[in-house]
């Protein structure tokens, strides 16, 4: 029956549709060792599942923030399709200043969006990952926080945190209105396959509901 | 005088989008069309919420109740676009009393008794020989067009998403009537076109502000003229199956036409 389709029909994507993910990545000196291998190989294979997925590769669009050094917060990879998305390389030295990692996403989050506006691709609500080991070290995290919750109610994107066991989960838990997830060991490979697969998945939700993703499963329990 | 009724080539797929069959998930978009005898034609597309259980239980029980309903209106010489999306409204909310009934059982699921879990959009046409409107809840889009000598004469409903283009509006809603838009139009377009958000990336332009007539409408609606109805239902579906749409949309993908006959 394939080869009975109709001739001279242009099967090309019109609208560009995105979803935008942020990944915001904990590279203070804590991770050095076997979490941070982790972390990359786990990045390795979100990049290869992404693109290995055809409507994914198309449609995701990343950008990976580091955070370290002297409470610095780097842009590791700036927006990108996942079809031309190489995993950058997480070094682990430094400090640990999420809430200003968290401001940086969510302010280039707004930039990418008058970019979409601009040109007029339509976009999913955004996701920002938060992935940490530890504690945050930068003074004014706490206001932050505050920033990412009020981005959240506002609808401006949606904020999932993730810590690894010794992570500080009463901070993870001011980052956003959901629950952290506390990931099982060092599961980074199945946390990014979860991603990767609820990227594709991206499903049609209502306007009234916070229901955006399935709950993790193989990597994490929710922390309540 | 009394007019001859019009006659139209109809037809319509849902295609169950590639990211249903990967999952073993049921086709969520359902379709329906009749034509009565005087020639008014009545079709509807739903769409059900990827994120909602049943929502192809829902979108099933929207189109068959509300092309029913409408047809059981007494015929007008001229469409009363007020009065059908009254009666339209009032099916849509039997409906769903229906399904928060009785859904559960359709579903196999004897524990359902939540609406959301039917949630759908909806997506009708109703035209005769003279007028017609478009009666449209949340995403997908429709167009009718005439061909002129210089141009070509469009009406559109386009998608309702808000700001963000995974989420949109349901007849499932409670405030569903608020996000319900009429486009009345006042002449019978020689060719209805209605499309789920599945087919819209490729049978729209950006932002479906218009037809993507060359690259899209006017070959397939070129080869449903010159083909009877059951080759032009498989040629359309194996169209809408090809490989090619793994990379724009894992959608279901739901394609509906109505084409006037010339007497």
């Amino acid at each position: 029956m394939s080869d009975d389709f109709i001739p001279d029909v242009v099967l090309s994507d019109n609208t560009s549709q995105r979803l935008p993910c942020v990944l915001v990545l904990d590279g203070s000196g804590s991770m050095d060792g076997e979490p941070i291998n982790e972390l990359n190989e786990g990045l390795k294979i979100l990049e290869q599942e992404l693109k290995n997925d055809d409507t994914a590769a198309q449609r995701v669009q990343l950008m990976v923030i580091r955070l370290g050094n002297d409470n610095e917060v780097q842009i590791l990879t700036d927006w990108t399709d996942a079809i031309d998305f190489t995993a950058p390389k997480v070094e682990a030295n430094g400090l640990t200043p999420l809430g200003n990692a968290m401001e940086t996403a969510l302010d280039e989050i707004e930039k990418q969006k008058e970019n979409y506006r601009d040109n007029s691709i339509p976009y999913n609500r955004p996701w920002v990952f938060l992935i940490t080991d530890g504690v945050p070290t930068d003074l004014n995290w706490e206001a932050s926080a505050t920033l990412c919750r009020d981005a959240e109610a506002e609808g401006k994107a949606i904020i999932f945190t993730i810590g690894t066991t010794d992570a500080d989960f009463d901070a993870l838990n001011k980052f956003s209105s959901r629950s952290p997830v506390k990931l099982d060991g060092l599961k980074f490979k199945e946390l990014f396959l979860w991603l990767s697969r609820s990227a594709s998945s991206g499903s049609k939700v209502s306007q009234d509901t916070e229901i955006q993703i399935e709950a993790p499963d193989a990597w994490g329990t929710i922390q309540t | 005088m009394e007019r001859d009724p019009v006659t139209w080539k109809v037809g319509g797929v849902s295609v169950t989008g590639f990211s249903h069959i990967d999952d073993n998930t049921p086709c969520q978009d359902a379709h329906k069309f009749r034509i009565k005898d005087d020639g008014t034609l009545v079709a509807a597309i739903a769409d059900g919420a990827g994120s909602a259980r049943h929502s192809h239980v829902g979108a099933k029980a929207f189109v068959d109740t509300v092309v029913n309903d409408l047809c059981a209106l007494p015929s007008m010489s001229e469409l009363q676009t007020d009065v059908l999306a009254k009666k339209l409204a009032e099916s849509v909310n039997a409906t769903k009393e229906q399904l928060v009934r009785h859904g559960g059982k359709l579903a196999e699921d004897e524990d359902t008794a939540d609406i959301a879990d039917f949630h759908a959009t909806l997506l009708v046409v109703v035209t005769n020989g003279s007028n017609g409107a478009f009666f449209h809840v949340g995403d997908g889009a429709a167009c009718g067009y005439t061909r002129g000598v210089n141009d070509t004469n469009v009406t559109m409903t386009r998608p309702h998403n808000g700001e963000y283009a995974n989420e949109t509006y349901f007849v499932t809603q409670d405030n569903w009537e608020k996000n319900f838009r009429v486009t009345p139009f006042v002449e019978s377009h020689d060719s209805i076109l209605l499309m789920s958000d599945g087919v819209t990336p490729m049978g729209m332009l950006q932002n479906c502000t218009a037809p993507a007539f060359e690259k899209f409408v006017n070959p397939i609606v070129g080869y449903i003229e010159k083909n009877d109805n059951e080759v032009a239902h498989a040629a359309v579906t194996a169209t809408l199956s090809r490989e090619e749409i793994r990379s724009i949309t894992g959608d279901d993908k739901t394609f509906l036409w109505a084409i006037r006959q010339s007497d």
